[in-house]
């Protein structure tokens, strides 16, 4: 078959973007009211639970891996340490929450200026620290996070190895007609059949709001994030990344735009912290160590480096695949049962699979997929004419 | 606020029980990075699944030691034996596919191994913690107050020692090892002079896996835990040794290593504002400080970096 | 008065004198070019112009900067931009892509306005026109939207040449323009060249193999061998020059 070709810019691609743009939104807006009555899905007979937390879990997950994907998928410099930002995002919130008794969202003010300041100092280092040695030093960044956590001085923020739990609860605003959208939903055909007849518990409201909250704050990242790929410094990121030197005579300040990098990544990987303090109200050392790092590696090899729709692919992958073979022991289709969860043997062998087979991610094969349906030209007449 | 006030111990009992502790744990993070070290030199890449490597390793010494009830000695050979074969077999199905010039793929890869070997030992052996017999006999042999050294901890540093001997001999005095130092020092000349270079690069991740695996074995003993996450703090300590001692130098890894164990044990131990704890972060400023201001080590050689 | 001023300019190599005392100046418009066997040292001078190694001696005025003082990244900024003889483009980028990063300099967006984009609309309209201007300039406007990668060595070539214009520079250096082309596409380029210089005002250094080119091209010849200067002038000068044959031909006797 052919592919369709379809003109950057025209009625039908435009008819098409607008389809997608409506799709995204109503799926986004229903998505909690169905999910937060669990849905039970069977993936390899392996049946699991999928509830609107690990959504949202997810949803700060593409956050972070966006963080990361800016530094090593656009800017080339291969970080293992962006689980530092994260954590120190994370408890930043969690302490500011419990002990100083402030708003998760207002955390925010504090956190985006403080992981860009971390972030801009590991960058400076950094600038004289090529290629693997860079990541052997990040690596070890990620290896020292839970230890400054467990330090004895910072024990009454921290609540040390025992993790932080953030008791203030995430109360919905009452404007929010949360049971009105349920009772709503329930009145569609089909779809309304399948979320029962239950309210929603306080839990679940609470998860709900979560959810809004999340899905507005990955929003606004992963808008500037476009915006900033789009740009001048986006392209001197991919163009550093490509070549240096070339970049270097071309007048981008490599030391400037590095360091930004990390900056920019760190800001990021601290918003997808108090993302996931806000889902999860609890913050774990050992939750945001080496294993955190490399997961991260995984949501951006298997979401698709340097592509800003797979940073969102593969934090749903991460905690999805994590979700799926950590509720068994037992290996599907082989019955083999074995002593503790699985998940992260999956992804580890999901990543090096991935390396092999789809070098560029899922994104890339999704792209390839729709390449055989339609593909998209840019006009360039259009686009030239407009140089005037 | 914190009240920093600077001490620093002097004891001397407790002052020579830290160093024979620095030369006893040194010498297990210098074995470990002389690993890191074969692979660096022959591919010029980080492998950060090494540490894991050696856990899979002890756990199959343990399960013939303690669940079997076989000699500890002949355990820790074979497990020596199972998982050098197990590393020649990586490197030729998922190593030698990836282009040997392009590294950050090939990390990629010893990431994922890293989180697949871990979670298999965890879900085959369960996270349970489990203890390793030493392969040397207990006991001191000498004691002067708190400071002792023992019988495994001396066993331990003259093996470490034997072991570079055995590497430095086999890179020098034989075949395999003169192909391994043509194709660390340019692959593609060892390619054109009729090096299988494919080969030689399996027998360095063998090799690498071998000593990875009697490291784990000599130091889990002296460590007295054994979990999945005991080889992950020890290969950053390794990872320091090899760094300082130079990435590319078998002996720099050494004695980096016990230079990185005496600063862990004595610095960090004896100067009262250092929390201990931040043992792991001491090892971290030692790769950050070398790499800043050395990076070839203290026995590296240094790359021309041609434009 | 001189454009480019390059005086006594040495660079080592451990114990290898790759330039050894090299002086010679460029005039504002003029065309010259830099020639001499393998070996002579002409890219090394070309890198130090560049600001990617370091001279060990002498000293560079461009225009009235001390060019020597200015870093890497600050050349383009000042005036001079270059081509490598091996590429230095960015396969991950499109061809307009390319060609607008070489306008790096000619932008102000940085990184909290470009990701709130205050004011980066117009600049990025404005960027992407004079890109398209310089592609359809060296006719390459049909593979604008194309990844760098991929496409044939002569095309890249002259993408790499469209990235050194959008810096509007005044001081244009080309390391083996010709290297990799066929034989037409070479006698065209030097008429481009021309052109350019013309169109664009430029100076142009050129460091070239191709004898034919550098001779029809060049008002000036620098040549060049073991690192220093043997002759200097203008092209049927040089021709005529003894150590100039003596040096391409070896000595015969």
């Amino acid at each position: 078959m052919t592919p369709r070709t379809i003109v950057e810019g025209s009625a039908l691609h435009r008819r098409i973007q607008g389809a997608n743009w409506s799709l995204s939104i109503l799926l986004v807006a229903i998505l909690p009211f169905l999910v937060a009555i669990p849905l039970k899905p069977s993936v390899f007979g392996n049946s699991y639970t999928i509830g609107l937390g690990n959504v949202n879990e997810a949803i700060a997950w593409a956050v972070a891996v966006l963080g990361l994907n800016l530094l090593t998928g656009f800017n080339g410099q291969l970080s293992l340490g962006n689980s530092f930002f994260v954590g120190t995002g994370a408890y930043l919130t969690g302490a500011l929450v419990q002990t100083y008794h402030w708003s998760y969202l207002s955390t925010l003010v504090v956190v985006i200026p403080v992981c860009l300041a971390i972030g801009l100092i590991v960058g400076v280092p950094a600038l004289r620290i090529q290629g693997l040695y860079l990541a052997l030093v990040t690596f070890g960044l990620a290896a020292v996070f839970p230890t400054i956590v467990k330090l004895d001085q910072l024990d009454r923020f921290t609540n040390g190895s025992n993790g932080l739990n953030i008791e203030s609860k995430l109360l919905p605003p009452d404007w929010m007609p949360i049971q009105g959208t349920l009772d709503a939903v329930r009145k569609i055909p089909l779809i309304g059949d399948w979320t029962g007849t239950e309210s929603f518990s306080s839990r679940q409201s609470e998860a709900i709001y979560a959810y809004f909250l999340v899905v507005l704050i990955a929003a606004a990242s992963f808008l500037l994030a476009r915006n900033l790929v789009k740009s001048r410094p986006g392209r001197a990121l991919i163009a550093i990344r490509d070549n240096e030197i070339g970049a270097e005579v071309s007048g981008i300040n490599l030391s400037l735009y590095k360091a930004g990098a990390f900056g920019a990544s760190a800001l990021l990987s601290g918003i997808a912290g108090t993302m996931l303090a806000i889902d999860k109200g609890f913050v774990s050392p050992d939750d945001m160590g080496i294993n955190f790092a490399i997961f991260l590696v995984v949501g951006l090899i298997v979401g698709g480096s340097a592509n800003l729709k797979g940073s969102l692919i593969g934090g749903f992958a991460v905690i999805f695949v994590r979700q799926w073979a950590t509720q068994t022991k037992e290996v599907p289709l082989l019955g083999w049962e074995l002593n503790g969860p699985y998940g992260q043997m999956v992804l580890g062998v999901l990543l090096i699979g991935l390396m092999f087979a789809m070098p560029g991610g899922i994104a890339y094969g999704l792209t390839r997929i729709r390449a055989r349906i339609y593909r998209v030209v840019p006009d360039i007449h259009h686009d030239g004419a407009t140089s005037g | 606020m914190f009240l920093l006030a600077v001490s620093i111990d002097t004891d001397p009992e407790l002052l020579l029980a830290r160093v024979l502790d620095g030369l006893r744990f040194g010498s297990g993070y210098g074995a470990l990075a002389l690993a890191l070290v074969m692979i660096y030199k022959a591919t010029g890449v980080l492998n950060f699944a090494q540490g894991e490597l050696a856990l899979l390793g002890i756990y199959i010494a343990w399960a013939f030691s303690v669940g079997w009830g076989w000699p500890i000695i002949v355990a820790v050979i074979l497990a020596i034996f199972i998982t050098a074969t197990l590393a020649a077999g990586i490197e030729r199905t998922i190593i030698r596919p990836f282009d040997p010039s392009n590294h950050l793929p090939l990390v990629i890869v010893t990431l994922g191994l890293f989180l697949a070997i871990n979670s298999f030992v965890a879900v085959t052996w369960t996270t349970d913690l489990k203890a390793l017999p030493s392969m040397f006999p207990s006991g001191n042999v000498f004691a002067v107050g708190v400071a002792h050294l023992t019988w495994s901890g001396l066993g331990m540093f003259i093996t470490v020692f034997a072991m570079l001997g055995a590497v430095t001999l086999l890179l020098n005095r034989t075949k395999i090892g003169l192909a391994f130092r043509a194709v660390s020092s340019n692959i593609e000349s060892a390619e054109l002079v009729g090096i299988k270079v494919g080969q030689t690069l399996q027998f360095g991740w063998a090799l690498a896996a071998a000593i990875g695996t009697l490291a784990g074995a000599l130091l889990v003993p002296e460590l007295q835990v054994l979990d999945p996450n005991v080889m992950l703090s020890t290969l950053v300590f390794a990872f320091a040794g090899a760094a300082l001692g130079g990435l590319d130098s078998p002996k720099g890894a050494v004695i980096g290593g016990i230079l990185v164990g005496l600063i862990r044990n004595v610095v960090v131990q004896s100067v009262s504002f250092i929390p201990s704890e931040l043992s792991v972060g001491a090892a971290v400023f030692v790769i950050l400080l070398v790499l800043l201001v050395k990076p070839s080590g203290l026995f590296g050689s240094s790359k021309v970096v041609r434009v | 008065m001189a454009l480019l001023d390059v005086s006594d300019i040495t660079v080592r190599f451990g114990g290898i004198v790759a330039l050894d005392g090299l002086s010679f100046d460029i005039d504002e418009g003029q065309i010259c070019g830099l020639i001499g066997p393998n070996g002579a040292g002409k890219t090394t001078m070309f890198n130090v112009l560049s600001r990617v190694y370091h001279a060990d001696e002498g000293t560079v005025d461009f225009d009235g900067h001390d060019l020597l003082a200015v870093p890497a990244h600050g050349i383009a900024k000042i005036g001079v931009a270059r081509t490598f003889q091996n590429l230095a483009l960015w396969p991950g980028m499109t061809v307009l892509e390319n060609v607008m990063v070489g306008a790096h300099t000619h932008s102000k967006q940085n990184f909290l306005s470009a990701a709130l984009r205050i004011g980066t609309r117009a600049d990025e309209r404005r960027l992407k026109a004079r890109a398209w201007e310089i592609l359809a300039e060296l006719d390459l406007t049909d593979m604008a939207h194309h990844p760098a990668a991929g496409l044939p060595f002569g095309t890249l070539k002259r993408v790499e040449l469209a990235r050194a214009l959008a810096a509007e520079p005044r001081l244009l250096l080309l390391d083996e323009p010709a290297n990799g082309l066929t034989h037409s596409e070479v006698e065209s380029l030097g008429e481009l060249i021309s052109n350019l210089r013309d169109t664009h005002s430029l100076t142009v250094l050129l460091v070239e193999h191709h004898m034919a080119l550098v001779m029809s091209v060049s008002e000036k010849v620098v040549v060049m061998n073991f690192g220093a200067k043997i002759a200097e002038g203008t092209p049927s000068e040089i021709q005529q020059h003894p150590e100039v044959i003596e040096a391409y031909l070896g000595s015969g006797a």
